[in-house]
């Protein structure tokens, strides 16, 4: 733990330049996919500096840098993305931040096209924000490694990315977000019915919008039945429960039974009172049990 | 504790009167107001300028005066513990001439 500052160090602007200089110089190398020997040499190069002293931070990561680890990379990205762009020196360095926006640039669009783990997002998030002055495809490119592990096409997420940097990077997060709350929600419905005891083949057809205005509590505890139906051996009977069914509760969903002819539908009821509705009309159904 | 950069946005207060002295800073980007208890401007900081030591030199355990981000921009916060250390390391009649400054800089500021 370092409890000194070299003041008069770090605010000569020469010593100031070439640290801001040394920081530039490693960035280019990590993400220009360098070797191991060269990294090490720019590394010691900003360690050299008096001002790198002046931060723990950076000496930590500067001194646990892991070659073969992405996360050190990445917090080493970090780290110089936080310290470099912030210097008052850093202004002045027009021509080096030309030259290393140029490349940054160029690296993004090669890195795009290898997406293949959630890291290489986080990666180019870091190039991302280096040549961003408003972060906006920094924050869509961690965004999108938070979304990773929802993406079903690799490919097809790959291609997205390519087709829409930099400018619709966030449609994409849209649709993956959308994606992912739906599967959520409906895993739940699925979950709470067969806990109830319904089958799969039937807990899997109740769409969230028939959900609409249903709690998960709702879900648990109220009256759910199972009614079928069979419009070939009795089409009026059919027709009268038909007429019922919403009146007693939430058609959750329908299908065709096996049996020719037949259907069957899944009811969560208001009450215990709509069930007796339906034994009014004399028909069999199946209550399933409440949780 | 460690020195580090800390960005900064307009508006944003970096420390209030009564506050403990626990850091200075460094400017590095943006422009701040340094305010008196009236919340008059009293002093307006530019980029490579200190502000915040004054009450730690003059060993101080309250803010006497307010700093307000007027730019958005970047600082280096330096915690008291280094400037304490650099206090400690002076001979006592260096660190008595640094301590009557400091003390006679918050009073000027004070007063302005």
């Amino acid at each position: 733990m370092m409890t000194d500052f070299d003041f008069a160090g770090f605010l000569d602007t020469d010593n100031q330049k070439d640290f801001a200089l040394s920081l530039i110089n490693l960035f280019d190398i990590i993400i220009s996919g360098s070797d191991e020997k060269l990294i090490n040499e720019k590394i010691k190069n900003v360690l050299n500096n008096s001002i790198s002293q002046d931060f723990d931070g950076l000496v930590s990561v500067l001194n646990n840098f892991d070659f073969s680890s992405e996360t050190s990379k990445i917090s080493l990205l970090s780290i110089i993305n936080l310290i470099t762009p912030n210097l008052s020196v850093s202004d002045s360095l027009d021509n080096e931040w030309k030259e290393t926006l140029l490349l940054s640039k160029k690296t993004i669009s090669l890195k795009i096209r290898s997406i293949s783990e959630e890291s290489d997002l986080r990666f180019i998030a870091q190039i991302s924000q280096w040549i961003e002055k408003d972060n906006t495809n920094a924050i869509n490119f961690q965004k999108l490694a938070d979304l990773f592990n929802d993406i079903e096409n690799l490919d097809e997420f790959r291609n997205g990315i390519i087709n829409n940097y930099p400018e619709n990077l966030s449609e994409i997060i849209e649709k993956l977000d959308n994606k992912r709350k739906k599967g959520f929600v409906q895993k739940d419905i699925v979950e709470i019915l067969e806990k109830r005891g319904v089958g799969n083949n039937i807990s899997v057809l109740v769409t969230q919008e028939a959900m609409s205005g249903i709690s998960s509590h709702q879900l648990l505890t109220d009256p759910l039945i199972q009614v079928e139906i069979n419009e070939n051996n009795d089409p009026e009977k059919a027709f009268e429960v038909m007429e019922v069914l919403p009146e007693i509760g939430t058609l959750l969903t329908s299908t065709a039974s096996d049996k020719n002819g037949s259907f069957l539908f899944l009811v969560l009821c208001k009450n215990k009172n709509s069930i007796q509705e339906l034994e009014k009309l004399n028909i069999t159904f199946k209550e399933y049990l409440q949780k | 504790m460690s020195a580090e950069i800390i960005t900064i946005v307009a508006g944003q207060n970096l420390y209030k009167k009564g506050d403990v002295p626990s850091n200075c800073f460094i400017l590095q980007k943006g422009s701040v107001h340094i305010l008196n208890e009236t919340g008059q401007k009293v002093a307006g900081v530019s980029p490579n300028m200190i502000f915040g030591e004054i009450e730690i030199f003059a060993g101080f355990n309250k803010r006497e005066t307010e700093a307000i981000c007027v730019t958005s921009g970047a600082a280096v916060s330096v915690p008291a513990e280094v400037l304490n250390n650099k206090l400690a390391s002076l001979n006592e009649s260096q660190a008595n001439l640094l301590v009557e400054v400091a003390k006679n800089a918050i009073k000027n500021l004070k007063s302005s």
